[in-house]
């Protein structure tokens, strides 16, 4: 049964309501659109149309999904910290997330929801794994100018021209 | 979902750039919203992610249903407050947005019962 208040035009109750949250908008109107024209795009390429055709998204149906996402992380992320009390874990991890999400009856964003997280884990790994890198790299070329205050790359450089006590450390370095 | 590779691009839509794990609902804007509930135990890391991520696929989630209403309504590709709030009302998993996004009804076809 629609409620009386809505006789009012959509956007004054909408916006009541984003008054009445955050003073910043956490979820940016801009944002919220273009996450609702992506929706409307895969809605369009799954019925058999090209996928790019623009879309236009009322601005009363853009303050509705943005309080709805926010709605929706409060929702979820409650959910998901009841679950991580009820194991006694201090921290919310994303199987919580997923185990909220089912639990909500939002199953059908677990799999996508998972495959995200797999591709995000992937490049975390490799993000932390050039950090290493150039770490190292970093290390080698420090222990090189040994001695030498505040040496930068092309110091070094130079110094592997003229035979040094600490060259070979710095070739070591280099070599791998 | 083939949309990996579209360019960033400011002007136009760019359904999913940089492939799934890339992020618009971003891991800040996530922590800034869940502090305001000061019960909620520290998120990790990937929980952050998997929280932007979720919020980003039930938004677009919502729209492709409300497309339905759209298209039944007779408008080729604009989407109306009415469309959304039908979902809304028609999804029980929904329920918990029943009060912020009612359905409105146009006062001429509640005058006559009020009279």
């Amino acid at each position: 049964m629609p409620a009386t208040e809505a006789l009012d035009s959509p956007s004054k109750s909408a916006e009541a309501c984003v008054e009445g949250g955050a003073d910043t908008e956490v979820l940016p109107k801009a944002l919220v659109k273009r996450i609702v024209k992506a929706g409307l795009q895969q809605w369009d390429a799954a019925a058999g149309g090209d996928g790019k055709r623009d879309f236009q998204v009322n601005k009363d149906a853009v303050l509705a999904c943005s309080e709805a996402g926010k709605l929706f992380i409060h929702y979820l992320t409650a959910t998901a910290n009841d679950t991580c009390r009820e194991a006694r874990r201090q921290t919310i991890s994303a199987d919580d997330v997923l185990t909220a999400l089912e639990d909500l009856n939002f199953g059908e964003l677990v799999e996508p929801l998972k495959a995200a997280l797999e591709a995000f884990k992937a490049e975390n790994k490799e993000k932390s794994k050039k950090r290493v890198e150039t770490s190292k790299k970093r290390k080698a070329s420090v222990t090189a100018d040994d001695g030498l205050a505040a040496a930068g790359e092309q110091q070094q450089q130079q110094q592997q021209q003229q035979p040094q006590a600490v060259a070979p450390a710095a070739a070591g370095g280099e070599a791998s | 979902m083939g949309d990996a590779t579209s360019p960033t691009s400011h002007e136009g839509v760019s359904p999913r750039k940089g492939g799934p794990a890339a992020l618009l609902i971003t891991a800040n804007r996530v922590k800034n919203l869940v502090k305001e509930d000061t019960e909620i135990k520290p998120l990790s890391g990937d929980a952050c992610f998997a929280l932007g991520k979720a919020t980003e696929l039930f938004l677009e989630s919502i729209a492709a249903k409300a497309a339905a209403h759209m298209q039944v309504a007779g408008r080729d590709a604009a989407l109306e407050y009415s469309d959304v709030a039908a979902v809304v009302a028609e999804t029980e998993a929904l329920d918990f947005l029943q009060d912020i996004i009612p359905q409105t009804v146009k006062a001429a076809a509640l005058l006559p019962a009020m009279s």
